[in-house]
């Protein structure tokens, strides 16, 4: 390589964080050298026409999302995007398959086991109170038993790269994680834009995605000897995530429904056509457990459809996933998962949990208190990223609110040591160079009956601001590509 | 063996008409070891038949789903006949209350009866909310502690029809001193569960032994009792469960017993009447004729 581009020249190397694409020395890892070099050769100019250009992709494509604030009330924008693709070389991928699937069998057993039997309850693995106080504990689900055993069949969990290089898990997400049509438009926007790049690395394949998504949804139908009929319920055009659901619904080629677009008729569920009822069997639903029936849950909701628990508890729906899964993405009892992985598994993790303290033991809230400044501070029961306090970066009077809000309920917060989420080379507009910038990785699992599929990469999150480590699009983060070689 | 010819008769008006509706019954009485539903017969303002679903506990519902006709008013009477033999009144162990104790401590027993331990925001409690001497004490059966504390809640409110609605907490309900039988049944409930003795709320029919018809239903308490069972506890009227309850279904709380919940599409007000009957059926052989000439058709 003879010429050298201003697009790294400042390139800072750093000490603390693991650099997912130079070594501490500037070397680049090998898995990196091809991309390296394809962005070495371009100038300034030539990469922010290339920037622009995948912009220009994702706003034509309509895709875009909504965030809620105090003062915008859900303003579309286009998630950000960096060209930069994050690697993952074949055979870490491997591993991590492996553990994801692991961790996703572990929960659906969990899940069964609190609304069934109660064994690890019992055996005192997992502190009753934890499940019982859980706002996503649902009585409704003692008595019914979904279609294969399976209540977890779509599973978002967040893995970091820590400052020894290997992998951690952060949180699992059990009720409607998105993110997943990002992942699908990131690789489409990649492929037009960098064409020569991508064609000669040999990078897996992520458009099987939907066809493997409706296979999942068609495998736990009410009736196993029938196709079954498949709906995607949304909560409408104002939900953040209303493109991924429409997105979702037209790539399997299924109905997008909202809940007034539903009824139960003698505990069947069906869509309102203008050829008349349509019989739904399945449905993937993007609203809470708690607008899902306002016969059984919230009166108030306009968004579910009444009488759908009495359907489900008959056995002629399956919802997805099933309501109540919220209880183990708690990110308290998340930090049971590993004991799960043994007790009902009898295998040890393959990808440990980032070690997490629970406010309401003792000696965890001793020592939260205790170890503030290096702590990250969240409530059990929020997604998004929503709530989260990074400890250090208070002053004084903030931490002594944040240890009275701590101590006010205890139950309702956990903290993490601040880990060293690892840093990606990603493009700063408006410095013209790349400069390194935390990452995260949003995997999706799928379960359906005898068919476990994990969506190879997945969705690398980065932290624009500098030193950020909130990565959630929601609090201004953006995405890369994720690659895993072949 | 005793029949009954229970009614249950609702009316609601709407201002404006209802364009579509969705509601679920919960009034047919259940069947158990002391009761059996003979006849029944549904009669209803609505085009179509309800169909029936089965609520958390297993416990029969009604649903009439309307999403074509508009209705301006909401009419249904359920006539059922049941037979009812008298239910166990025993209360009393042969265990030690140390022996009780342990089969209340057990963990797989809590368990397995955690939906009736748990306390919900309608039987919350605090330990200064009610008389002290209302606790169980050191050494004393459950069986007759049970007994004590029906006694002693029936005398700590006094009854006064209206003065509570469906929301009424146990806390205010004992702050007022004044309630109906849901606000006992609940103080009960918030007394026994924190203690480790599992409490259900229970919903259901009670024979007055008159000719005076009730606005309500009735409710009572259904305590488990280690080796001996669920025994009902009717604290408004210091009375155990006997062959004068009908039960419809038991529950957490008041919440999981609603006899009736709606969700309508309408704007406007609504205003609903009820009306419940409990006969000994002698009195309705005109119903119990006709039944049998509909079974012999």
């Amino acid at each position: 390589m003879t010429q050298t581009s201003t697009l790294f020249q400042n390139y800072p190397t750093n000490a603390t964080f693991f650099d997912e694409v130079f070594r501490h020395d500037g070397a680049v890892y090998p898995h990196y050298e091809d991309i390296h070099r394809q962005f070495s050769r371009l100038t300034l100019a030539d990469f922010e026409r290339l920037n622009e250009y995948a912009k220009l992709s994702f706003l034509n494509q309509g895709i875009t999302y909504a965030v809620y604030s105090d003062g915008h009330k859900g303003a579309e924008q286009i998630f950000p995007f960096d060209l930069f693709p994050r690697i993952i070389p074949a055979p870490d991928w491997e591993k991590l398959e492996k553990g994801l699937i692991q961790r996703n069998l572990a929960l659906n057993l969990f899940i069964k086991d609190v609304y069934s039997e109660r064994k690890i309850l019992k055996d005192k693995i997992v502190p009753a109170a934890l499940i019982f106080s859980s706002h996503h504990y649902s009585e409704e689900m003692k008595s019914i038993r979904p279609k294969h055993d399976i209540y977890c069949h779509i599973c978002g969990t967040d893995l970091i790269r820590h400052s020894d290089g290997n992998y951690y898990v952060l949180e699992d997400n059990l009720r409607s994680p998105s993110g997943v049509s990002y992942v699908l438009s990131n690789r489409d926007a990649i492929k037009r834009t960098l064409s020569n790049a991508f064609r000669w690395s040999s990078v897996r394949s992520v458009s099987e995605y939907p066809a493997e998504l409706l296979a999942t949804l068609q495998s736990v139908g009410p009736k196993s000897e029938e196709r079954p009929s498949v709906a995607v319920l949304t909560p409408g055009p104002y939900n953040s995530a209303y493109y991924e659901h429409s997105f979702l619904a037209h790539r399997m080629g299924v109905e997008l429904v909202e809940g007034r677009d539903l009824f139960v008729e003698n505990n069947f569920v069906y869509m309102r056509t203008i050829h008349g009822p349509k019989r739904i069997d399945v449905i993937y639903r993007r609203i809470d457990d708690a607008f899902l029936d306002p016969l059984v849950f919230r009166p108030d909701s306009m968004l579910g459809v009444a009488g759908i628990m009495g359907a489900y508890r008959a056995g002629n729906i399956t919802i997805v996933n099933a309501p109540g899964t919220g209880v183990a993405d708690d990110k308290a009892v998340c930090s049971y998962v590993p004991a799960m992985i043994r007790y009902y598994l009898g295998e040890e993790p393959i990808i440990p949990n980032v070690p997490t303290y629970l406010c309401e033991r003792e000696e965890d809230l001793k020592y939260v208190l205790e170890h503030m400044q290096d702590l990250v501070v969240k409530p059990v029961d929020m997604s998004g990223g929503y709530g989260v306090v990074i400890c250090d970066r208070l002053s004084k009077a903030e931490l002594e609110e944040v240890k009275q809000t701590i101590l006010h309920d205890p139950r309702n917060y956990i903290a993490q040591p601040r880990m060293a989420l690892s840093v990606h080379s990603t493009y700063i507009e408006n410095k013209g160079a790349f400069e390194p910038r935390h990452i995260d990785l949003r995997t999706f699992t799928l379960m359906g009956k005898d068919r476990p599929y994990v969506l190879p990469g997945g969705l690398s999150r980065v932290a624009l601001k500098e030193g950020s480590l909130i990565v959630n699009s929601s609090q201004g983060g953006g995405s890369k590509d994720t690659w895993v070689t072949v | 063996m005793t029949d009954y010819v229970i009614e249950y008769r609702t009316l609601t008006e709407y201002e404006k008409p209802v364009k579509q509706g969705a509601y679920e019954f919960l009034i047919m009485p259940c069947e158990n070891e002391t009761q059996k539903v003979k006849h029944f017969r549904l009669l209803h303002s609505m085009r179509g038949e309800p169909f029936t679903a089965r609520n958390k506990y297993g416990f029969l519902t009604h649903h009439f789903h309307i999403y074509t006709d508009s209705f301006e008013y909401f009419s249904l009477n359920l006539l059922a006949q049941v037979a009812k033999n008298p239910p166990p009144l025993n209360v009393f162990s042969n265990l030690s209350a140390a022996e009780e104790n342990a089969v209340l401590e057990d963990m797989e027993f809590q368990m397995d009866q955690q939906s009736f331990l748990q306390v919900t925001p309608l039987c919350l409690l605090g330990p200064g909310d009610f008389p002290a001497e209302l606790l169980r004490l050191d050494g004393e059966n459950v069986g007759s502690y049970l007994l004590r504390l029906n006694a002693g809640i029936h005398r700590l409110l006094q009854y006064v029809p209206g003065i509570t609605d469906a929301g009424t907490q146990a806390k205010t309900a004992l702050e007022m001193g004044k309630g109906v039988c849901q606000d006992y049944a609940h103080v009960m409930i918030g007394i026994l569960r924190p203690q480790g003795i599992p409490a259900r709320y229970v919903s259901g029919y009670l024979n007055l032994s008159d000719d005076r018809s009730d606005s309500q239903l009735h409710a009572w308490v259904e305590a488990l009792i280690p080796q001996v069972g669920w025994r009902g506890f009717d604290p408004a009227n210091h009375l155990q469960e006997n062959d004068h309850f009908i039960k419809i279904a038991h529950g957490r709380d008041y919440l999981d017993c609603q006899p009736i919940k709606g969700v309508l599409t309408t704007e406007g007000a609504h205003k609903t009447s009820y009306e419940v009957l409990v006969r000994n059926s002698m009195d309705y052989n005109w119903f119990l004729q006709e039944q049998q000439q509909q079974q012999q058709q």
